[in-house]
């Protein structure tokens, strides 16, 4: 897993160094620019659909192109092998020893448990990256586009400490600074209603969560540090994102209405990309 | 207008891990095994996540009309194909669906594998290979 994790963060570098050609827009304080819809992959980098000249979209379960079964069946050259996949799982959240049951326990019943699957806010980190930033000389918004709904944050960049006076929440209290070109935040005060990733990974309300975002041409590498004394045994490193500029304007996200969870006649379930 | 329906093992339901993007398994709600052919008209398109859902009125032999709930892929996943709530809702006429039916026994509800609109073009959702099978 550590191997795949390792292809995962040189691919985003490799994307970056390609990246690196095109000057990083500066805003008048010298900051980079980080101004933008961003296209972070939405979890769903697996979806590639195929479209027919007769209007025709296959979105999953597409059958093998023409083009490959024809060269399959008039050649004896045995075809290449794949290339090499990627898991979407990151590697997981190491917890310590009395909490690894709970784990497992909450992995197992996860139609049941996982807040993401009755459409609650994914919380902080799982929510990934931000669908679109808005930079002022003071503050970031970050806006998201999720399957549960539309979520924001509100990042003060001037100086100022964690506000005291907030209740806990998902997406936790934010303030950011610059370190050279790289805009760091710190989020608290989370409540322990989400999961930092799939497979049961619960956390207290200790979570910490620490994102660095550097722009690279019209890219922005994106990584994120999660600590939870209370039950992590280290900080936890999801994998980096590599998010692209992209004209694609965000829109309303659809209602999250669960239909079908009352529907499920066993407790089978697949990896979550996030 | 009929309500067919064929089997098939789907060899290529492996296809389908990350249908869903909503964590349960397609298979925990749906018999990926069966594949049911619908003839009828879309009323309806609920653009909502964690899925999509598009009913279809499929008149019985009887004459009396069904409308079937048919579960289909996240907003986002329609979105990266570029598929529109209009565009699945469609210009109107008879569609022919293909689609795996409810587990726990529920009537008219599915989950849509692909549907063909009147012109010959069609959005595919999942595997919808067993068709020569399913008595189409």
């Amino acid at each position: 897993m550590r191997s795949l994790a390792s292809l995962g963060v040189l691919l985003v570098v490799c994307g970056a160094v390609l990246a690196a050609d095109k000057p990083v827009p500066r805003l008048a304080d010298g900051h980079p620019d980080l101004n933008g819809t961003w296209d972070n992959g939405s979890g769903i980098d697996f979806v590639h659909p195929e479209k027919s000249a007769d209007g025709s979209v296959c979105v999953a379960g597409c059958p093998p192109a023409p083009a490959a079964s024809a060269q399959q069946t008039s050649s004896k050259t045995p075809a290449a092998p794949p290339p090499p996949r990627t898991s979407p799982q990151p590697d997981l959240p190491k917890y310590k020893p009395e909490f690894l049951g709970k784990v497992h326990e909450l992995d197992k019943n996860q139609v049941r448990t996982d807040p993401v699957l009755r459409c609650k806010s994914p919380g902080l980190p799982r929510i990934g990256p931000p669908d679109k930033i808005v930079q002022t000389r003071n503050q970031v918004v970050f806006l998201y586009d999720d399957v549960s709904g539309a979520f924001w944050r509100i990042i003060p960049t001037d100086g100022r400490p964690h506000r005291t006076d907030v209740d806990d929440s998902y997406l936790g209290d934010s303030v950011g600074h610059w370190e050279g070109d790289t805009l760091v935040i710190e989020a608290n005060h989370f409540n322990d209603d989400s999961w930092l990733t799939d497979n049961g990974a619960f956390h207290s309300t200790e979570l910490r969560v620490t994102e660095r975002l550097h722009r690279i041409g019209d890219t922005i590498d994106y990584e994120a540090v999660v600590e939870d004394p209370k039950v992590l045994q280290e900080p936890w490193h999801p994998k980096h994102r590599l998010l692209k500029l992209t004209d694609m304007e965000l829109a309303e996200p659809a209602p999250c209405i669960d239909q079908d969870l009352k529907h499920l006649v066993d407790d089978s379930h697949h990896a979550n990309p996030r | 207008m009929r309500a067919g329906l064929g089997c098939g093992v789907l060899v290529a339901y492996a296809c389908l891990a990350g249908v869903a993007a909503a964590h349960h398994s397609l298979a925990a709600e749906f018999d990926t095994r069966k594949l049911i052919h619908l003839e009828g008209v879309v009323s309806r398109i609920d653009w909502s996540n964690p899925h999509i859902y598009v009913s279809v009125d499929v008149k019985e032999p009887g004459g009396k009309v069904a409308t079937w709930r048919l579960e289909c892929v996240p907003t986002a996943m329609a979105r990266k194909a570029g598929i529109t709530k209009t565009q699945l809702f469609g210009e109107g006429g008879t569609v022919q669906v293909e689609a795996y039916p409810a587990r726990d026994g529920t009537p008219q509800l599915g989950y849509l594998a692909r549907i063909s609109y009147p012109d010959g073009h069609h959005f595919q959702f999942g595997p919808a290979d067993t068709l020569a099978s399913a008595g189409k």
